[in-house]
């Protein structure tokens, strides 16, 4: 201790070295808007998970994907300042912060697909509230764009949700209409059938009881009716899906119901990357602290008290005296 | 002090430093009144006298002719030290004189509001009495500034010691208390330090590295002691307190 109050400077020089540099830092990064919606997550969680954790993560699969991303992007102020900032997408540099310091930033090259994806999953924060509740936050570098790009999130994010769920009993729809019309030609050819044979043998069409008892007619006839039968019951599970399908799309079946819309924020925030690069600096700082102040230990060879005299240079004390005024 | 004083001022009119005669500096050691510590205050901070009170009752004040004070390096507190030590030996009754052998940096006079010159310079190199270079600034204590050096501060020491001057001084009862040069750096203080009896070795601490110490002391004359200087905590109280020491 006694060191580092002799070293004041040298232990804060550290400290302060890597404030200022997380300041500086801080500084070049663009100012950010912070835009929240509060959504309440519909039904129950899944297994111990709350509905809340379950949306979340359901929220962060989905920005991870390209898909997601562009839509939503495509769909909000995000796109087109992406477009014209290509530099925020590619992930922004010193150098380009400099840059744009000097007004030589950005230039209008379109960012990649992956660079939207990995953008909006930067600037994107899912927190929950509760064991039903969550809010989505968009950090966006104007105001419009962090309320906008958060609309078009909830919206797309709903969207998604909706088209997972229905997406099995649309597949199964599209296979149940396809055997519908591949039955439709199974009655079709088993009609064509039944009249072919008919004309081949007119006497059955004059003669009931011959007819019948024609056993060729019958079992052509049961084919008709056994291929009607499948398509009449083909026709009723595609009823039945289409239901589902309308169900599971009404406003009241969705996956969550926005409780607070985002709003346009009035003023800027400490984004998540200034926070990380702060509590960086300041723990850098610390550790900075830690070393110089073992450095200086380890490297002191000073004497400290004179207890320590006789033992580190052998001489006897005299006596000792507060440090004078001139020393 | 005054009879020491008339018998230098007598020695003047006989000439250069080294032809004084040296019958002239055999006297008694001179009685000095009683004085209170407050009037050094002006010149020593309280706590500084009080730590070489501390010392000096470690210090055989019988035999003590003349007294070093001396560091390894340059800034260790070695004047004020040598200063409040020769307050202090005043103190205790002893006639002082304040010998400053720094010549090189020399800080006594302008510290103490006197004449620069003559000093021991001006003695050694005979261009003044031993009683030009006197200053008496309180009661018991006389100061010889360094004064003027024309020639190499090597050769005014070794005039120095040629003339006797340290011994003369102690033949008239006088107790010398010297603020020397500090140990490295340049073969001066070495030099310095050995025209003295005794040494007082000012370590600072929590500055000098021992190494320092030991490549200073090596090859001394006589083994000095220690005054360690600047042991004050700068650990701030609210920090003592708080980690319990």
């Amino acid at each position: 201790m006694e060191i580092g109050f002799a070293h004041k400077l040298l232990l804060l020089a550290p400290m302060v070295a890597a404030l200022v540099g997380t300041a500086a830092f801080v500084l070049l990064q663009p100012a950010g808007y912070q835009s929240s919606a509060t959504v309440w997550v519909n039904g129950g969680g899944v297994g111990s998970q709350s509905a809340a954790a379950a949306q979340a993560d359901i929220v962060n699969q989905f920005l991870k994907t390209n898909t997601f991303a562009l839509a939503v992007a495509q769909n909000s102020p995000l796109g087109e300042y992406l477009n014209t900032h290509s530099d925020a997408a590619q992930g922004s540099s010193i150098t380009t912060q400099i840059k744009e310091l000097f007004g030589r930033g950005g230039n209008a090259q379109k960012p990649s697909d992956d660079a939207i994806r990995t953008y909006l999953a930067a600037h994107v924060t899912v927190a929950q509230l509760g064991p039903s509740e969550l809010t989505v936050t968009m950090n966006g570098p104007t105001p419009d764009v962090a309320r906008g790009t958060a609309l078009a999130l909830i919206t797309q994010l709903s969207t998604a949700e909706v088209t997972v769920r229905t997406t099995p009993a649309q597949t199964q729809l599209a296979l149940y209409q396809a055997q519908l019309q591949d039955q439709a030609k199974v009655i079709t050819a088993d009609l064509a059938a039944i009249r072919d044979y008919l004309a081949a043998h007119p006497n059955l069409v004059k003669d009931a009881n011959a007819a019948s008892t024609d056993p060729q007619l019958a079992i052509l006839q049961d084919a008709a009716t056994v291929a009607k039968q499948t398509y009449v019951a083909l026709l009723a599970k595609i009823d039945q899906t289409q239901s589902d399908l309308d169900l599971a799309r009404k406003p009241n079946n969705a996956p969550f119901r926005v409780v607070d819309a985002p709003q346009t924020p009035a003023a800027p925030s400490l984004g998540k990357q200034q926070l990380i690069a702060g509590g960086a600096g300041i723990l850098a700082g610390l550790v900075l602290m830690a070393v110089m102040g073992a450095l200086l230990v380890r490297l002191d060879t000073t004497i400290h008290s004179a207890d320590e005299v006789h033992s580190m240079v052998g001489l006897n004390v005299l006596g000792s005296t507060p440090l004078s005024a001139r020393a | 002090m005054k009879e020491v004083l008339d018998v230098t001022n007598a020695s003047k009119a006989s000439g250069p430093a080294s032809s004084w005669p040296k019958s002239l500096y055999a006297t008694p050691r001179v009685p000095v009144p009683a004085w209170s510590p407050s009037q050094n205050e002006t010149f020593v901070a309280e706590d500084i006298m009080e730590g070489c009170r501390g010392a000096a009752q470690h210090i055989d004040l019988e035999g003590l002719t003349s007294l070093g004070i001396t560091s390894s390096l340059a800034g260790e507190g070695r004047t004020t030290l040598a200063l409040a030590m020769a307050l202090v030996l005043a103190e205790y009754g002893l006639d002082t004189i304040l010998l400053e052998l720094d010549l090189g940096h020399p800080e006594l006079a302008q510290r103490l509001g006197i004449a620069k010159f003559p000093g021991v310079g001006d003695l050694a190199e005979g261009r003044a009495s031993l009683a030009d270079t006197m200053r008496p600034v309180t009661t018991g204590l006389t100061v010889i500034p360094a004064g003027q050096t024309h020639g190499s501060v090597s050769r005014a020491l070794r005039q120095l010691a040629e003339i006797d001057l340290l011994d003369n001084l102690g033949n008239q009862g006088h107790v010398v208390v010297a603020d020397l040069p500090s140990l490295l750096g340049n073969s001066v203080g070495r030099h310095a330090a050995s025209l003295m009896a005794d040494l007082i070795l000012v370590v600072r601490a929590n500055v000098v590295p021992t190494t320092s110490i030991k490549e200073a002391i090596d090859g001394l004359h006589t083994t000095p002691r220690v005054l360690l200087n600047g042991t004050k905590s700068r650990v701030p109280g609210w920090a003592r307190r708080l980690s319990g020491i």
